[in-house]
């Protein structure tokens, strides 16, 4: 496998992607609403600041989560469907050459989508920076707070997940379902701590066990979500954050794997 | 060139968006104001909820936020009538419980609920309901005992139990000093003016929030009052027993000498004289005065 090949095709996808002006529309549209949170926070009693770093992480996260989970699930299906990718499989490419570079092409398109996101988002709390400055003895974060980069790049290790398995759906079924799975896949990792105390409410040991496994089995986003600890300047637990990091990269890879011995054995005829 | 079709269509999508506008603006116009009724909670429980929002728990809990504010605010703000503000504690409660750590929601929601009839909900029950629940996520947050202390304090009379609250606000970390002093000056001068005026001066320095930084001003405007009419309930008494008449308007007091203009209260609006006494204009935004409004 070759870094330079996966290189070439992940480009491709980068450019491919930004001639699509799908993702470009998204981003566009996180910004126009990360702009109106300045109206809407008018109506918060003063937690205005409060609601803009809120409302542009969510944003951040569902548009993220729209392409990876939409870009993603038609990368190699509409390579198939417009029989593109056997002209591709033609060259000394590998089937998992080619869809490493899929993937970290849209990991590219996704990380910056992200920065552009996180700059509106920056630009909106600028303006609250000067409009309502903080008191000099305010205990409350700043308004433009570089520590909400973290939960960014929590949310950015979030979508390397959630793209990976978005493509080893999209490797053995059709895009609807890629499209289902990959949602599916997606709510389940919020579930983790539900699924963890699953056997504290049901006697049934076969069930709290059950739970238990999904619990190991699936990853578990609610490690990576500290937003909440961010914009309330709450202390961070950096050894769980490692772990969770380390875990979900881990788990990437894994469905990458995964993902690429199906496509092998696949039959593209 | 654009063609003939084309110009044709846009002259369509122009003319017929105007019209639409323009039917819009009609129909507002022509709209009988609704009655009021109380906004339904979709959700009825704040854990389901929370479950329901994953990654965007916070944003969820911004919008029950808003909708306490505005709903505190709209209910505040019709004109006459009961105010039920029924739905006031479940939206904090929401909101609270999406974000556990919103420290503005518990303790402005407090003020929210504590605020006396006829304007508020009455509720100082609810209001320490909440702040409970923000300790209970929040141990250490001095803030939410303090808070917990003031609704005693002042909506309950309860300066016994004021001050508990203020020595467990003293003994958490990254308390200010003043707390100290707070238990004893409760217990040695409950009820009395000047030590609600330290209170209030207090959250008025100590707050970041504008909304309490107003509630503050508005009620240490309220004591000023109280003040300005025991000072002219003694202009009043001197002016009887010199005159050996009560005055029957402030006009009478200017001319004894005993007050330069027709006294106007902290917002401007002239006291008026009732059967003697002084009181505060029915018109003043600062009734009613505390101990005068009815709880629940």
């Amino acid at each position: 496998m070759s870094p330079v090949t996966v290189g070439r095709v992940a480009a491709a996808v980068y450019k491919e992607s930004v001639r699509d002006r799908v993702p470009l529309s998204m981003v566009f549209f996180a910004g126009v609403l990360i702009a109106a949170s300045i109206f809407l926070s008018q109506l918060s009693a003063g937690q205005d600041v409060k609601i803009v770093k809120d409302l542009g992480l969510a944003t951040m996260n569902l548009i993220g989560l729209l392409i990876s989970v939409f870009v993603g699930t038609g990368l190699v299906a509409k390579e198939i469907e417009r029989r593109s990718i056997y002209a591709v499989l033609s060259k000394p490419v590998t089937r998992s050459t080619y869809l490493l570079g899929k993937y970290c092409g849209l990991l590219l398109t996704l990380a910056s989508n992200l920065a552009a996101m996180a700059v509106a988002l920056y630009l909106v709390l600028g303006y609250f920076a000067i409009a309502t400055p903080l008191p000099a003895n305010s205990t409350r974060p700043p308004h433009v707070d570089p520590w909400l980069l973290l939960p960014l790049a929590l949310l950015f290790v979030q979508l390397m997940v959630t793209t990976a398995a978005a493509l080893f759906f999209s490797t053995f079924s059709g895009p609807l379902l890629t499209v289902l799975f990959t949602l599916a896949f997606w709510v389940a990792g919020h579930f983790g701590g539900d699924l963890r105390d699953y056997g504290r409410v049901v006697d049934s040991p076969i069930a709290a066990g059950v739970a238990r496994a999904l619990y190991y089995l699936l990853p578990n986003f609610g490690g990576l979500d500290v937003k909440n600890e961010v914009v309330h300047g709450a202390a961070l637990d950096a050894a769980a954050i490692t772990a969770a990091v380390a875990a979900a990269v881990t788990y990437a890879v894994a469905l990458l794997g995964a993902a690429a011995a199906v496509f092998e054995r696949r039959d593209l005829k | 060139m654009t063609s003939p079709a084309i110009r044709a269509a846009r002259l369509i999508a122009c003319v017929a968006f105007a019209t639409a506008v323009g039917l819009n603006v009609t129909a507002a116009g022509m709209a009988r104001p609704r009655a009021t009724t109380e906004a339904p909670l979709w959700l009825q429980s704040p854990d389901v909820a929370r479950r329901l929002s994953l990654s965007f728990r916070d944003l969820a809990a911004d919008v029950y936020w808003v909708r306490a504010v505005v709903y505190y605010g709209s209910e505040r703000l019709a004109p006459g009538g009961e105010k039920r503000y029924a739905l006031l504690y479940p939206l904090l409660d929401f909101s609270t419980s999406l974000d556990q750590r919103f420290d503005v929601a518990y303790s402005l929601g407090a003020i929210f609920l504590s605020e006396g009839h006829p304007g508020g909900p009455g509720r100082p029950d609810l209001a320490l309901q909440l702040l409970a629940k923000g300790r209970r996520y929040e141990p250490e947050r001095w803030q939410y005992a303090h808070d917990m202390a003031f609704v005693h304090y002042w909506w309950l009379k309860d300066f016994r139990a004021a001050a508990t609250h203020f020595e467990e606000a003293a003994r958490l970390p990254a308390a200010p000093l003043w707390l100290r002093t707070m238990a004893a000056v409760t217990l040695a001068k409950g009820g009395d003016r000047d030590a609600a005026r330290q209170l209030w001066t207090q959250l008025l320095d100590g707050s970041e929030v504008d909304w309490i930084k107003r509630s503050a001003v508005f009620h240490l405007q309220q004591i000023r009052a109280l003040d300005d009419l025991d000072a002219l309930r003694g202009l009043i008494e001197r002016f009887t027993a010199r005159a050996g008449r009560p005055p029957s308007s402030w006009d009478d007091l200017v001319r004894a000498g005993l007050l330069r203009a027709v006294p106007v209260d902290p917002q401007e609006v002239p006291y008026v004289l009732q059967n003697g006494a002084p009181a505060l204009s029915p018109a003043s935004s600062l009734l009613p005065l505390p101990g005068h409004e009815a709880g629940r």
